[in-house]
């Protein structure tokens, strides 16, 4: 029987959250298979309910379903409740839409988000019945692409990968999947691999493993205005992670903080105009009837215009009810009168990355806030009626010592002391709470810490603990990571080719959900490595030479090697780099990339671009 | 201005929990431009109230809710919005003002029709009509306390008497070894009984196996009041 979805309903009853397995959502696409050149189907590599909560796919499903000669549709990781039940009754993982089987679509494409969701890349195409090996596929089998955030390194799962979309898919993966749709009719639906990878080969922005050639410059939308857009989202029935409506405000942030991948292959920053932005919420509004707004990006306060856009948005949406959020605040006085604004509907906590404890620490990672700024914000936050902060850091960070990751809780101390100050002196009961939120610092690709390795667990593990001990007030909740999966994400991100046999062992042994702390089998992965003769730790850890090539090195953002190597210098001298949004142009590449940009991006910068380049010529362009 | 809404729940919104229905509707009823009320506080929601839950994997065709509105809107309009703004798990029936202190649905409603359909092996054919016999001529039935990992027990219970009426609408000859059961249960606000819970009584009073039923349907909830029946909407006939 073709639809799965038939064969799945009698075993509902038995699986936690069934609707995960039924599309059948409001603005779902379905489009007639045989009026379509292409077949694309989504694989979103965990489940439902986190692949739902993606904007990219909603983008993505716009953009390829408006073409009138192909089709998207979407599959995710069925939870293990029902992969069960799949493999038992031998049923394959299916699209929602069709309910086909993967196997039948022309291409499926992964959204590779972060490193542990790779075993899950595999186990679905397991579940699908397609080989992991790109060699071992025929010209029958399905095209297998990624796209996403850790394509900035995807070496580990080049292997199994026939083409890489770099940079942004928008554009990119629709004129891909035209290209397959004319192949396949040129050849009354048979597909020559090879020619067919050529021809791909020669659109900018895709990377064929297989082929040796020069560098693959990242796709990139020149404006985020003319972008495409979807007005139609689907909207679930089950709860998902972000239920909301989003609106992307700005795409690229110049920030420069120097552990921040996204922070270097979005740039430059393009913001999308308050009329279209105004205009796009009121559409999703009528369209979807979700209840909260999210405008999103890297850092959505630093939109130009970001106090008319939420004034626009609170006037029109505040009586309806509908409640707007801006995740990413900066620390200061403007984010606490813009998170007023937008709170009117409902409150939520307020939440700020200072992201090290100490000063020098944070101008060793370049993150342009300083302690007063932080006390400062937090004391107006409390002033105006919040009684909740939660604060992110990281340890490990290149260069840390003991004592700047006892500043973390030195610093949570006083801004309970800040905030339960300012509520006595309003007379308000209680005090002020903080979440202390740590994660492990990872180094990755195409950053400027890309050569540094990371900690070991048992300096992780020593500084957890020690915070643990330091920790002791009753208002401050401390969490932190697992240090495990914090080194398979460092392995994965700056490891190369060699890593995709420990891959396939760890999914063979059952590895898969890895960012489900619950599932993540330590034991299986460190047999995995070990059974291929590598040592995890020394992987994680391992520093590059800075002359030495790395995995990445064909893949180019925009952003010059050389920058990243001097700003991973001026972090040695503890010296922070200014935002070129409003300092001038730190001559990091990409304004170069496309002649013509460099003015616009640069627009309220005082200096000329590339006036302060003080190191060489970039290696990789 | 209070109106009420009949609709109905199709197999894929059969699957949907009572808080996914919640929230369903409100998105619904906002794409329809329903100038819904809210409550105060931090955490302000707008003021649906449901009829009683549906079991999960049980469709529904008349299914109820009151809904609270700030201000008056036309019916006639609002019921063609809302009936192009459900999404395919939900179907509209009709919309009705009601007046403000009217009861709460689940006052009034107390009781429901279900359609089951359920399988029996050949050899068991014959079992099943007089197994519907005997549960109808008990003069007690007890439900076996259900024990939940966790849960508190509940303990068993009588519920002889929230059976109604049973019916057999096809039997062996329209389709081999399909039965349909209508069941009429009374609904009360200390308890219910499930057609699945009905079906094994059913068969154990016919002494065979009662393999989980096929598919389930409450086909209505009405309002019995001095030995008449009828809707809790007057626009629904059934
Ligand atoms: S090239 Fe200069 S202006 Fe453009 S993003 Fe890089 S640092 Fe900023």
């Amino acid at each position: 029987m073709k639809d799965c979805i038939e064969r799945v309903k009698p075993y509902l009853q038995q699986v936690v959250k069934p609707q995960r397995y039924l599309g059948g959502e409001l603005n779902e696409i379905k489009k007639d298979w045989d009026s379509v050149q292409c077949r694309f189907l989504f694989g979103f590599p965990d489940v439902y309910d986190v692949g739902m909560s993606h904007l990219g796919l909603q983008i993505l499903y716009e953009a390829v379903n408006r073409r009138p000669g192909l089709l998207m549709e979407r599959t995710f990781s069925p939870w293990l409740d029902m992969e069960a039940i799949m493999i038992s009754q031998g049923i394959p993982l299916y699209a929602l839409e069709s309910g086909r089987p993967a196997g039948d679509f022309d291409c499926i494409g992964f959204t590779l988000q972060h490193e542990m969701s790779y075993t899950n890349v595999l186990q679905m195409l397991k579940l699908a019945g397609i080989p992991y090996w790109a060699k071992d596929r025929s010209d029958r089998d399905p095209l297998i692409i990624a796209g996403g955030p850790c394509v900035a390194n995807v070496e580990p799962l080049a292997p199994f990968l026939d083409a890489v979309v770099v940079g942004e898919g928008e554009e990119l993966l629709p004129e891909l999947l035209e290209v397959i749709g004319r192949h396949k009719a040129e050849r009354r639906g048979a597909v020559d691999k090879p020619r067919l990878l050529e021809e791909l080969a020669a659109l900018e922005g895709i990377y064929i493993p297989t082929l040796k050639g020069p560098v693959i410059k990242k796709a990139r939308l020149k404006d985020l205005d003319e972008a495409i857009f979807s007005l139609t989202p689907l909207v679930p029935y089950i709860e998902v992670v972000h239920d909301r409506m989003m609106v992307e405000v700005l795409r690229g942030c110049t920030r420069g903080c120097r552990f921040c991948q996204a922070g270097m292959i979005y740039r430059p920053v393009r913001e999308r105009s308050k009329e279209t932005l105004l205009a796009q919420a009121r559409a999703l509004r009528d369209n979807t009837g979700h209840n909260e707004i999210a405008l999103t990006s890297l850092s959505s306060s630093d939109h130009t215009c970001i106090k008319e856009i939420v004034e626009g948005l609170t006037a029109e949406f505040n009586k309806e009810m509908i409640s707007i959020s801006l995740p990413s605040l900066r620390a200061n006085h403007f984010s606490v009168s813009l998170a007023e604004e937008i709170q009117k509907v409902r409150r939520t906590g307020f939440t700020f990355a200072p992201e090290a404890g100490s000063q020098r620490m944070r101008d060793v990672i370049n993150k342009g806030v300083t302690e007063e700024a932080l006390l400062a914000t937090v004391t107006k936050a409390v002033s105006a009626g919040w009684q909740q902060i939660k604060l992110y850091f990281m340890i490990g960070l290149p260069g840390e010592t003991m004592e700047d990751v006892e500043a973390i809780a030195g610093l949570c101390e006083k801004v309970v002391y800040a905030g339960t100050k300012v509520m006595k002196e309003q007379g308000r009961k209680g005090s002020l709470r903080v979440t202390c939120a740590v994660s492990n610092f990872v180094p990755k690709a195409q950053t400027p810490f890309q050569w540094v390795g990371q900690a070991s667990q048992e300096e992780l593990k020593a500084r957890q603990r020690r915070l643990k001990e330091l920790i002791k007030d009753r208002r401050i909740t401390y969490n932190y990571h697992d240090a495990f999966t914090s080194m398979l994400e460092a392995i994965f991100a700056r490891g190369g080719r060699e890593l995709a046999p420990v891959l396939a062992a760890a999914v063979e042994k059952g590895c898969h959900f890895d960012s489900w702390t619950e599932e993540l089998r330590r034991d299986s992965w460190r047999q995995a490595f070990e059974e291929l003769g590598m040592d995890m730790e020394a992987l994680a850890t391992r520093n590059f030479d800075l002359n030495s090539p790395l995995p990445w090195d064909h893949l180019n953002y925009g952003v010059s090697k050389g920058f990243l190597m001097y700003e991973y210098n001026r972090a040695q001298g503890e010296m922070i780099s200014g935002d070129c949004r409003y300092q001038g142009c730190n001559g990091c590449g990409v304004c170069s990339f496309t002649v013509g940009d460099a003015e616009e991006n640069s627009a309220r910068g005082r200096r000329k671009i590339g006036e302060n380049i003080l190191y060489g010529e970039a290696v990789d362009q | 201005m209070k109106i009420r809404i009949c609709y109905g729940k199709t197999e894929t919104g059969s699957y949907l929990s009572h808080l996914d229905l919640a929230r369903t509707m409100e998105r619904s009823l906002r794409r329809a431009k329903a100038p819904l009320a809210f409550s105060e506080g931090f955490n302000p929601h707008p003021k649906l109230s449901f009829a009683s839950a549906l079991a999960v994997g049980t469709t529904g065709c008349r299914e109820y809710l009151d809904v609270d509105l700030a201000s008056r809107l036309n019916v006639k309009a609002f019921s063609q919005a809302l009936e192009k703004a459900l999404p395919p798990a939900l179907a509209f029936v009709a919309a009705e003002e009601i007046r403000e202190n009217s009861k709460s649905l689940s006052a009034i409603i107390n009781l429901a029709v279900y359609r089951v359909r359920v399988a029996v092996k050949p050899e068991d054919e014959d079992k099943v009509i007089p197994g519907v016999e005997k549960v109808l001529a008990a003069s007690e039935l007890w439900r076996k306390p259900k024990e939940k990992p966790g849960k508190k027990t509940i303990p068993a219970k009588e519920v002889r008497g929230l059976i109604r009426q049973i019916a057999v609408i096809q039997g062996p000859e329209a389709a081999a070894k399909t039965y349909e059961l209508e069941m009429v249960l009374g609904l009360s606000t200390d308890g219910q009984l499930r057609p699945q819970e009905l079906w094994e009584m059913i068969a154990a009073a016919g002494d065979f196996e009662a393999a989980p039923p096929l598919a389930v349907c409450r086909r209505a909830l009405l309002i019995e009041q001095g030995g008449k029946r009828f809707a809790p909407m007057e626009g629904v006939r059934d």
